[in-house]
């Protein structure tokens, strides 16, 4: 048999959750069972790769026959025979396995940039990154460019930090080659918080050695020795992967002292985040890595002039850096030709919630949101209607369906009351309350606030305390003008991003859902049927079969009822969990 | 010797514990110096050894971190292994670069949660007010005061796993392993359920995390399910897979 058999498995945190490793290990042992191994050696190879965005369908797998690519999607251990008998024996894939058009069209309107080794290569093999042009980029800049030439290239691309605020980096790395002494720090900012964003952390699985070469080339050009990956502590397959990463690039001399014989030395230390979301601001994030408790502090001076142990100091974010390698190969003019004016490239966006494909999904900057919800995500799931997508996490806002044309970068995002921030995007359908909503970011915003200044500490609770009598019936008027005030009391005097943009949810909700806010407040109604206070479930007779099937789900024993006649809810004992609404085969439970 | 933290410092700022601790080391001997002899006594008068209370820490450093003249910390039954564990912690950093996070998340580690004894262990040798310790661990939410359950169950409460039903799934949970309300870890110390504010597991919410085994897409009842293969002990999720 003369053949060249590759087999690609996804073992992202995802992939994994789905039964990834028993996959492969099953591939394994059928291709050595079926003797293919020994007939054509080296040419036959199972590899883990990491996350390719469409974590929905895992296990996925890429059947690669001399060049010839093959996707699977919902692979299982017990499927792997069949495979290996049809279509690696036989050349005949199994057809009713293979990925369908959703699949092509999730990926056909994305343009990878950061995303496009993710799922290539094997983030547990340093040659594997290499043979796909990896570590070119260090060689480039190392032995062809001075360090300012390197910060002119990433200027001229357009480059802005994909952490959430949009500071271009090339400005910034500027700043700090002006800095005076020999002592700098460069960290890479993978303290990944905001609930509904997991771009670093697919990044960082399956790619590491991009954020790594980013790490080595940004140090050369601002002349730092050290530098400091933080991490979420949440994230362990991430740090495993990193750490293993980091190793392999100290043998082969691309991290340590003279780097390629060039006299660059660079060295790369892991410090892992305890939980703490403010950590994710610049300055709370040195001190965490100093070893104090994560509060941020008043800027000036900006970590760039007083950073980590008092030093000239970096912060960049893994998307940021994983883009850097990717533009010293293909060069600045590459990079600026995608994009809008102000906002060049692509960027990672975590597309979930009800959505239909939800992953991670690459675009290029000024795509309208529409066509990623629409065209990329394939609409709303169980065909329901799209009410609004939530962009920026905690810090971000509702952008409503009204405007759901609205082109995604930093200025026309933040134009309509959300942010870029790291790249969450949650998409709500009508069955999700905009004011359950805003007080699920509150209740998070006000756990996370460090507690240093008083504005958002007090100010946070404050605006909670009021979200939650809204939701439980207890609203009173004005309430929503209290809201207002105080969310814009809170966004101009507090110390640092986490207390202002704390206020933007409720802002944006009331500023598109005011509607839904006064039904609360006015009408005790919930409309979207979520906030429980404002529920009650009842059993209509008539449809009622007596199947005891709700009867038997309900954790509070709030059902009564004889088999074959119509069941009650005695209401003061019902909890308001919804479990008899969902179980019921026969609509015969009314919600409202 | 005294525990020594390396600390990866590049200037002669306090910044760092090592600065930190050898300042006040040098603070210390002088002090030593002048009233040597009155101290004589007191450093050789055995310290009272309390089991489970504490003694105040008076904040007087120049009577700690002496070579040879380490006050014991309160100590358990376990003594022999437990000082080999802490031993075990210090000299790592004592090689490497840490700090005291870094030691806080290796006590969390070994013993899965931050035991007193253990702080004040450390504090005794790194000359480091226990204050300090308990001012990080209470701010991070990674750290743990009070024991935890065999298995750790975590959900997700990240905005992918609420708008699925997270709250749906820890309300079953708590339910399920009668765990009393306001509390975390159940009375047989078998089960603790604790919420975290996102794994980045978004796309397969809402998310389960048994132990260390990632759980996707879950339902109540498809939890109920492992509950019980955890309860009867049928498997063991100690691994990613």
């Amino acid at each position: 048999m003369n053949k060249d058999i590759s087999i690609k498995v996804c073992m992202g945190t995802g992939g994994i959750a789905a039964g990834g490793v028993q996959v492969m290990s099953s591939f394994e042992k059928t291709l050595a069972a079926a003797g293919i191994k020994a007939s054509v050696e080296k040419n036959c190879s199972v590899h883990k790769v990491g996350c390719r965005g469409f974590c929905a369908r895992d296990v996925l797998v890429d059947v690669i026959i001399n060049g010839d690519k093959s996707t699977y999607q919902y692979i299982k251990p017990d499927m792997v025979e069949r495979i290996v008998t049809e279509h690696i024996l036989e050349g005949a894939p199994v057809s009713d396995w293979l990925v369908k058009d959703d699949y092509h069209t999730f990926h056909d309107k994305q343009v990878k940039v950061v995303l496009s080794d993710c799922g290539e290569v094997d983030p547990e093999d340093i040659d594997s990154y290499i043979s796909r042009g990896g570590y070119e980029a260090t060689k480039k800049v190392l032995t062809t460019m001075t360090p300012q030439e390197t910060i002119e290239v990433i200027k001229a691309s357009g480059l802005r930090g994909r952490g959430g605020a949009g500071f271009p980096t090339g400005v910034k790395w500027d700043m700090a080659i002006k800095a005076p002494g020999p002592v700098k720090y460069l960290i890479c900012n993978a303290d990944e918080g905001d609930p509904g964003a997991f771009m670093d952390r697919s990044v960082v699985e399956g790619n590491p050695h991009a954020v790594i070469e980013g790490m080595i080339i940004g140090a050369y050009a601002i002349g730092a020795p050290y530098g400091y990956v933080y991490i979420r502590a949440e994230y362990p397959l991430a740090v495993d992967r990193l750490h293993l990463a980091l190793r392999q690039a100290k043998e082969r001399g691309l991290l340590g002292k003279n780097i390629l014989g060039k006299g660059f030395d660079f060295n790369i230390k892991v410090k892992l985040g305890a939980g703490a979301f403010v950590c994710g601001e610049e300055t709370a994030l040195i001190a965490s890595i100093e070893g104090k408790r994560g509060q941020p502090r008043a800027k000036p001076p900006f970590p760039v002039q007083k950073g980590l142990w008092g030093k000239p100091t970096i912060i960049n974010n893994v998307e940021t850096l994983a883009n850097v390698p990717y533009i010293m190969t293909k060069g600045a003019a590459w990079y600026a030709s995608m994009g809008t004016e102000k906002s060049k490239g692509t960027k990672v966006f975590a597309l979930t919630g009800k959505i239909l494909n939800s992953g991670l999904i690459e675009v290029p900057m000024g795509i309208p949101l529409k066509e990623i919800i629409y065209d990329i995500g394939g609409g709303i799931e169980g065909g329901r209607r799209l009410k609004a997508v939530q962009t920026g996490g905690p810090s971000g806002g509702c952008i409503p369906a009204s405007i759901v044309d609205t082109p995604v970068d930093y200025e026309s995002l933040g134009k309509v009351g959300s942010i870029m921030g790291s790249g969450g995007m949650v998409v709500l359908d009508e069955t999700d309350c905009m004011v359950n909503v805003a007080k699920y970011f509150l209740e998070f915003t006000k756990s996370e606030s460090c507690g240093k200044c008083v504005p958002c500490r007090v100010g946070t609770k404050r605006l909670l305390e009021i979200l939650t009598r809204i939701t439980e019936g207890r609203g009173r008027e004005g309430d929503i003008d209290l809201l207002e005030t105080l969310s814009s009391d809170v966004k101009t005097s507090s110390l640092c991003g986490l207390g202002q943009t704390a206020p933007n949810p409720i802002l944006s909700t009331i500023k598109y859902y005011r509607d839904e806010y006064e039904a609360h407040i006015y009408e005790k109604r919930c409309p979207a049927g979520v906030c429980k206070d404002l529920l009650s479930y009842s059993i209509l007779d008539e449809f009622c079969k007596g199947c005891t099937a709700c009867m038997r789900v309900c954790p509070a024993g709030a059902i009564v009822g004889e088999k074959k006649k119509p069941h009650k809810i005695i209401q003061d004992i019902c909890i308001k969990c919804g479990a008899c609404f969902e179980t019921c085969k026969f609509k015969a439970i009314k919600k409202g | 010797m005294r525990g020594r933290l390396h600390e990866w410092s590049h200037d002669q700022e306090k910044t760092s514990i090592l600065h930190w601790g050898i300042a006040v080391f040098s603070n210390v001997w002088k002090q030593l110096k002048v009233a040597a002899e009155l101290h004589a006594a007191e450093l050789s008068r055995p310290r009272a050894c309390q089991t489970g209370t504490h003694q105040t820490h008076d904040g007087d450093i120049f009577k700690t971190g002496l070579p040879g003249k380490i006050r014991r910390p309160f100590l358990s039954q376990e003594e022999g292994t437990m000082e080999e564990k802490l031993e075990g912690i210090l000299a790592r950093y004592q090689e490497n670069e840490g700090n005291l996070i870094s030691i806080l998340q290796d006590i969390e580690n070994e013993f899965g949660f931050l035991r007193e004894d253990a702080i004040y262990w450390f504090s005794e040798r790194l000359d480091v007010p226990p204050a300090k310790f308990y001012g990080i661990a209470t701010f991070y939410a990674q750290f743990h005061l009070r024991p935890r359950g065999k298995n750790v169950i975590t959900a997700c409460c990240g905005t992918a796993c609420h708008v699925k039903g997270s709250e749906r799934l820890i309300n079953s949970l708590v339910k399920e392993l009668g765990i009393a309300q306001g509390d975390d870890t159940s009375e047989d110390l078998k089960f603790t359920v604790e919420k975290v504010n996102c794994v980045g597991a978004c796309s397969i919410a809402p998310v389960i995390i048994i132990n260390k085994t990632v759980n996707g897409k879950m339902t109540p009842d498809k939890l109920m399910k492992e509950i019980k293969t955890l309860k009867e002990g049928k498997r063991e999720y100690t691994d990613y897979i």
